[in-house]
């Protein structure tokens, strides 16, 4: 962190233990959600033994019933409820090898040799998962690294999408999906508990993962009348957009397509250029913006915020960082700048300078990327991603055992959630607050943080009874543009409101991440601490001592007896530069909990591994606010 | 002798015998094994099959692994490469390549390539090409308009409150208001201080049409792109969802962009739609050499 002097900073931080009691000023409600859940109907989810856990069991846990584990069949149970869910399958073999193993696919005619050869390959496929090595299966069937590292991956030699032994499957998937439309139709409850239909889009060009999960707020009416567009059609995200454009005007669906993984994308998420490698144009910008309003930057293949090697002056850069591509063969993670959220935010800036537009204006949200059906974000109720990786023993045996491309269950987090600033729980009003970008991430613990940016907030509009009516009257929330900044020495303000979750930790600190571009053209960052729990001091440079750790590590278990369970800040940017673009997001982190490995070493009675931590400090991160000049 | 020297069956043996000879002599040692039972290993041939094994293909890599090799493995490759050899032979000498889809589609697909392949001996691209073609698709460059606004929201009326008990004209609310914050020049980043929230965003910064439908309508977005900047309240504009009263702080009018400006493109799309053609062109030489029998009943002549 760059030195700043304290005569300089205009910090007014306020930090107190006020618990608001009342909520009855609050415009908006906090809503809980996952947008990115597989089922049974995903074809790596059945071939990674969740054969069970089709959409009906997703929505059951998700309004917190109990429901059977896909795997170890044991009962499970959320522990708060959500307040809606995405189901997402994959839309390539959509309910195929489910279809295949229950025997109630219709398979297209191929032809004599051909359908010998697909009952060769049903043979094996249904041996396989009653043998449980379907993840053989799938281990063969994942991409291969690129010729080119460089290159358009679509382009790229290797790029050989695996051949299709099934034939037409189009009549299987359309059916599939026709079955996951009336589940999501049947569970949408107004009011109480929303289910927004949606698939993966799962390109994956020579390991370099694009995918993005499509949502829809429209009923089974309009979802019925078309069929997911998958990879298989195309692997340029262009071309998605595209197809969701004609849709759209065909069928009146709406839709936003939220990118995920960026982590492992090679680069290519949030690049300098287009997929093809062409230089980002405003209509690329725009087009880009129209459909992709969020990203999706924590889930349990990792943390997609920033990397150490991206933000070494970020004590906390180093979360839940996950450099495992998805692909058969080995090759070791190389950091690009387009991996990560913060890096993306940042390149925005700097193509908006040189172009006028940003195409990377995103808002932030987690969600679990789960495959078995069950949106479990919690580290000490924490399901797998596959299935098979839900008991202590299992969750050790690697996807791919083919040296440095192996990562186990271990490797990866019990995260994230979607928060949602809504009007009312329906399906209109959680995607219209993705399209305001009104929404935010958190790594599992429901900590609820609001913020508003403006140029005339007062002191005690912290402490206000009606601090979120005045956020929205004398600023914009979250996910909102700053435009003119009224005077020429004005200073952008931020109000910032965060309340633990009543069933985890205190929080430590409230930090804003502020990322800026010079008239070099060339993008900066810098994080300030605004809040904290009291008994600390920033020290001069800015930084703030750490909030301490009580986690037992024998139980495991922590006390709430350090943080504080709200945190409050109105902060002015002592930095600002009128003239130059930038963005600011607050990250609110609690206090350090047991990790979900933790909970599986001591009752396998192990010591976990050395990369592995014990404790994490689990946070929540907003969408940005932007200020162009 | 003469007689012999003119003899057909003489001439094709002394032909076949020089054939055998060169071929012998200049042909690679793959080609002329002699013996169909017979499988000859060199490290070439090892490092191809390594590579296909690894499925990366980088010679020079496969070459330095193959150095590296302990004895055990290398003889483990050597194993696996009779082995695939042998079975790949025998497929063959069965027929198991006719009739078979994956072979067909695979060989189909090379042939793609091989067509493909012919555009790299095009002629390069002339700046005239590419002036002619940009003029030809100029439509498919342009950059749309785009406003930065923001808005003071008036909700529809006929909602929440039925007619008898609106007691204030709406359209008359929202001419007072406008005249209002004329009246006390309020400036831009106070407009969420007046009407009510709306559903989406205060300011909205260099956003074009299409956008503000998504949010706004169809007749808000046409309204609003004709109105001019400048720090004046201006409207009142319908949308879906009430009665706005707008401030445009700057608007960029839609342009064709200059061929400098986004020449890469333009040239990334002629060499696509180039290699498209020549593609096309080489496959329909091929096509064009053979006769097309259509044995349907219904067939057109």
């Amino acid at each position: 962190m760059k030195h700043i002097s304290k005569t300089r900073l205009a910090l007014l931080f306020v930090c107190s233990f006020i618990t608001f009691s009342s909520q009855a000023d609050q415009p908006k409600q906090l809503l809980w959600g996952d947008t990115h859940l597989h089922t049974s109907y995903s074809f790596d989810a059945f071939l990674n033994q969740n054969q069970s856990a089709d959409p009906d069991t997703a929505y059951r846990w998700a309004k917190g019933q109990p429901v059977i584990h896909p795997y170890n069949r044991a009962r499970v149970q959320i522990e708060t409820p959500l307040d809606f869910l995405v189901v997402s399958d994959h839309a390539e073999l959509m309910g195929v090898i489910r279809a295949i193993d229950n025997e109630t696919a219709e398979l297209g005619d191929v032809g004599f040799f051909a359908d010998i050869k697909r009952r060769i390959s049903t043979y094996f496929l249904l041996d396989a998962i009653e043998n449980e090595t379907g993840k053989d299966i799938f281990v063969g069937i994942l991409p291969k690294a690129p010729a080119d590292p460089r290159g358009d991956p679509v382009q790229d030699s290797a790029n050989v999408l695996p051949l299709d032994p099934f034939g037409d499957t189009t009549k299987t998937e359309s059916t599939a999906w026709y079955e996951i439309v009336d589940a999501a139709d049947r569970h949408n409850e107004p009011g109480k508990f929303t289910s927004l239909i949606g698939w993966e889009w799962s390109s994956i060009p020579t390991g370099a993962n694009l995918h993005r999960v499509v949502v829809s707020p429209d009923g089974g009416e309009k979802a019925k009348s078309y069929i997911p567009y998958g990879s298989d059609q195309s692997q340029y995200p262009e071309d998605l957009w595209n197809w969701l454009a004609e849709t759209s005007e065909q069928s009146g669906a709406r839709f936003v397509a939220i990118p995920h993984n960026s982590n492992i994308s090679k680069g290519y998420m949030f690049a300098e250029t287009t997929l093809r490698g062409q230089p980002i144009t405003s209509a690329y910008a725009r087009q880009r913006m129209l459909w992709e309003p969020v990203v999706e930057m924590t889930q349990i293949k990792g943390d997609s915020e920033t990397h150490p090697g991206l933000s070494p002056d970020d004590e906390f850069a180093d979360f839940e960082t996950y450099e495992y591509y998805i692909q058969q063969t080995a090759e070791d993670y190389e950091l690009r700048k387009g991996d990560y959220a913060r890096s993306g935010l940042m390149r925005g800036l700097e193509i908006a300078q040189e172009i006028g537009d940003n195409p990377y204006q995103f808002g932030m949200i987690g969600s679990t990327d789960s495959h078995t059906g069950l949106a479990s974000a919690e580290e000490y109720n924490f399901w797998g991603k596959m299935a098979k990786d839900s008991t202590p023993e299992t969750k050790r045996l690697g996807m791919i055992r083919d040296g440095k491309t192996s990562a186990d269950g271990w490797d990866r987090a019990a995260q994230g959630l979607a928060a949602v600033w809504a009007e009312e729980n329906t399906r209109d009003s959680i995607f219209a607050a993705f399209q305001r970008k009104e929404v935010y991430a958190t790594t599992g613990p429901r900590i609820a943080v609001q913020m508003f940016g403006g140029w005339e907030f007062a002191e005690d509009d912290a402490q206000a009874t009606d601090f979120a009516s005045t956020g929205y009257s004398k600023g914009v929330p979250m996910g909102g543009d700053l435009v003119a900044a009224p005077a020429a020495d004005s200073q952008p303000q931020f109000l910032i409101r965060a309340t633990k979750d009543p069933l985890s930790a205190n929080l430590d600190r409230i930090q804003v991440v502020k990322g800026w571009v010079d008239s070099a053209g060339k993008s900066h960052e810098r994080i300030y601490n605004v809040a904290w729990s009291e008994g600390r001091e920033l020290v001069a440079d800015g930084s703030l001592p750490a909030v301490g750790n009580t986690v037992d590590l024998e139980i495991p278990s922590y006390e709430n007896s350090i943080g504080a369970p709200e945190l409050l800040a109105l902060w002015a940017d002592p930095d600002f530069d009128a003239s130059q673009r930038a963005f600011y997001y607050a990250r609110v982190m609690e206090i350090p909990t047991p990790r979900h490995s933790l909970f599986d070493a001591i009752s396998l009675q192990e010591k976990t591994r050395a990369e592995v931590p014990d404790t994490i400090q689990e946070r929540a991160y907003t969408s940005p606010i932007w200020y162009t000049p | 002798m003469r007689k012999l020297f003119a003899e057909p069956l003489f001439q094709f043996a002394v032909l076949g015998l020089l054939l055998f000879i060169i071929v012998n002599l200049l042909a690679p040692a793959q080609l002329v094994t002699d013996d169909a039972s017979e499988i000859k290993i060199d490290q070439a041939a090892l490092q191809q099959y390594l590579q296909f094994q690894q499925k990366t293909f980088n010679a020079e890599a496969a070459a330095r692994a193959l150095e590296l090799m302990p004895p055990l493995d290398e003889q483990r490759l050597v194993e696996d490469y009779v082995r695939d050899e042998a079975l790949y032979r025998e497929a063959l000498a069965l027929g198991l390549d006719d009739n078979d889809e994956i072979i067909r589609r695979r060989l189909i697909q090379k042939m793609e390539y091989l067509a493909q392949g012919f555009y790299d001996d095009a002629p390069a691209i002339s700046e005239e090409a590419m002036q002619d073609y940009f003029a030809a698709n100029q439509a498919q460059y342009e950059i749309d308009a785009a406003v930065t606004f923001t808005h003071v929201f008036l909700p529809g009326t006929n909602r929440e409150t039925s007619e008898s008990e609106a007691t204030v004209d709406p359209s008359l609310q929202a001419q007072q208001l406008l005249s209002q914050l004329n009246t006390e020049q309020v400036p831009f980043e106070r407009a969420g201080r007046y009407g009510q929230r709306f559903l989406y965003n205060q300011n909205y910064v260099e956003r074009t049409q299409q956008h503000v439908v998504t949010h706004f309508g169809q007749d808000f977005a046409k309204r609003l792109f004709e109105l001019e900047a400048g720090s004046v309240w201006q409207g009142p504009i319908q949308s879906d969802y009430g009665t706005h009263l707008v401030m445009i702080s700057s608007k960029t009018a839609a342009r064709s962009p200059a061929l400098d400006e986004v020449a890469q493109i333009v040239l990334a799309d002629l060499q696509a739609e180039q290699r498209r053609e020549v593609k096309a062109t080489a496959i329909k030489t091929l096509v064009d050499k053979y006769t097309v029998t259509d044995l349907r009943e219904n067939a057109s002549q």
